[in-house]
């Protein structure tokens, strides 16, 4: 699921923070069960599920950070 | 957008004047040391007699080039290693040798102290009948009926999960029994308490080797039942031996069945489960802290829980068994 976010292009990389967390960790169970996941993989945007079980196509991943980007600067 | 939450957090340590810390000689030890900035969260190692062996970088980064250096590196005078190791920069300035140069650093220090490991016993033979024993609750008879009870029903190992139970002096006859029978018996968390209990007024002193034996009851066993791996753990007080690793052998069974499902109750991620039994060791995982009789089938693998040894009046014990290729598990109520 990483590669899937690593492969994304620069200008993309550059607005957001990546973290994976590890499901054989008791951490990344932590994680996972405080984002209230069912499944692997799973994907969170801002600490929000947003994908489940699925890899996203590489467009709907870009086009759902941006919108969330420019939600954010419209908000300040 | 940046998102910080569960960043890892990089503080940069400055490595000064290890090598003038090189005094103090280090009897065999084992250490597991937390790191920061590089790919494998954990790296394990021991030092015996100043020298360094099994060098393990786990849970991540480039295992053919994380192996090399261990086995470069093995039986290696600190001293030695230090100098290689310290300052060498991959990222976030700092890599897995320049951290394995500051977990030494540590450990010279006292800052990183020695652990244990969970005790694990492997049943040498293999088998095609085991019996399981559940929480006992002290209960000596019990335990007799449901021996004799597995004897009939030809089964070749017998393996209580934990928690024998009673005051010390009923506990040490238990003990008596599970020697002289020849079970496997694994260290269950209500076993410390019980260890530390004084005996009752009035009543002889428990026989003092029976419970210094008990004291050194693997934490873990597992088994060879007709080719299927069986693994059996009591439950989550496991994960907080000190030394526990969430890469050592079957933590990720534990850590699974502990904490992602918390002791199968939570079917609504068995999705997930089903997506990290691939990663299994064992083929069959048993665990005895629910104190209750269940069987769970996900992702091709098999759980049970190890119920009470009486259960609705009977003594009660579980019979897995392997037949024409297929492993089968049932609840088997003595006498019944």
């Amino acid at each position: 699921m990483a590669e899937s976010v690593k492969v994304l292009p620069e200008d993309i990389q550059q607005l957001i923070d990546v973290s994976e967390w590890d499901m054989r960790t008791r951490p990344g169970v932590a994680r996972f069960q405080q984002l209230n996941a069912k499944s692997l993989p799973s994907v969170a945007l801002d600490g929000e599920l947003v994908y489940e079980s699925i890899i996203p196509p590489q467009e709907e991943l870009i086009a759902e950070i941006q919108r969330r980007y420019a939600d954010k600067n419209r908000e300040t | 957008m940046r998102q910080p939450v569960g960043a890892r957090d990089f503080s940069v340590i400055p490595v000064s004047g290890i090598k003038g810390l090189m005094t103090s000689t280090l009897s065999a030890r084992r250490f597991i040391f937390h790191t920061q900035g590089v790919c494998p969260p954990e790296i394990h190692f021991n030092i015996d007699q100043d020298r360094i062996h099994a060098i393990r970088f786990m849970g991540g980064g480039c295992p053919g080039n994380a192996e090399l250096v261990g086995q470069l590196l093995e039986g290696r005078h600190i001293d030695e290693v230090l100098t290689l190791t310290e300052g060498l920069d991959c990222r976030n300035n700092t890599s897995c040798p320049d951290q394995l140069a500051r977990a030494i650093d540590e450990a010279l220090r006292g800052k990183l102290l020695p652990v244990a490991r969970a005790r694990v016993h492997s049943d040498p033979e293999t088998r095609s009948r085991m019996g399981i024993i559940g929480d006992l609750n002290g209960d000596a008879d019990t335990l007799r009926t449901i021996i004799s009870d597995m004897r009939d029903h030809g089964v070749e190992s017998i393996v209580c999960a934990g928690n024998l139970g009673g005051d010390p002096v009923h506990l040490s006859r238990m003990i008596s029994i599970v020697r002289d029978e020849n079970l496997h018996l694994i260290f269950g968390e209500q076993d410390r308490f019980t260890l530390g209990r004084p005996s009752p007024a009035g009543l002889p002193q428990p026989d003092q080797e029976n419970l210094e034996w008990l004291r050194q009851r693997p934490h873990m066993f597992t088994a060879d039942l007709g080719g299927y791996q069986i693994f059996l753990f009591y439950g989550d007080y496991v994960q907080n031996i000190l030394g526990f690793s969430d890469f050592d052998p079957y933590a990720l069974e534990i850590n699974m069945v502990c904490g992602l499902t918390r002791f199968m109750e939570d079917e609504s991620v068995f999705p997930a489960l089903a997506a990290m039994t691939p990663q299994f060791t064992a083929d069959v995982i048993i665990f005895g802290q629910k104190k209750i009789w269940r069987r769970w089938q996900v992702g091709g693998k098999t759980i049970i829980s190890a119920g009470p040894a009486t259960s609705i009046g009977h003594p009660c014990w579980g019979l897995l068994h392997h037949t024409t290729g297929e492993l089968k598990f049932r609840e088997i109520q003595a006498g019944a």
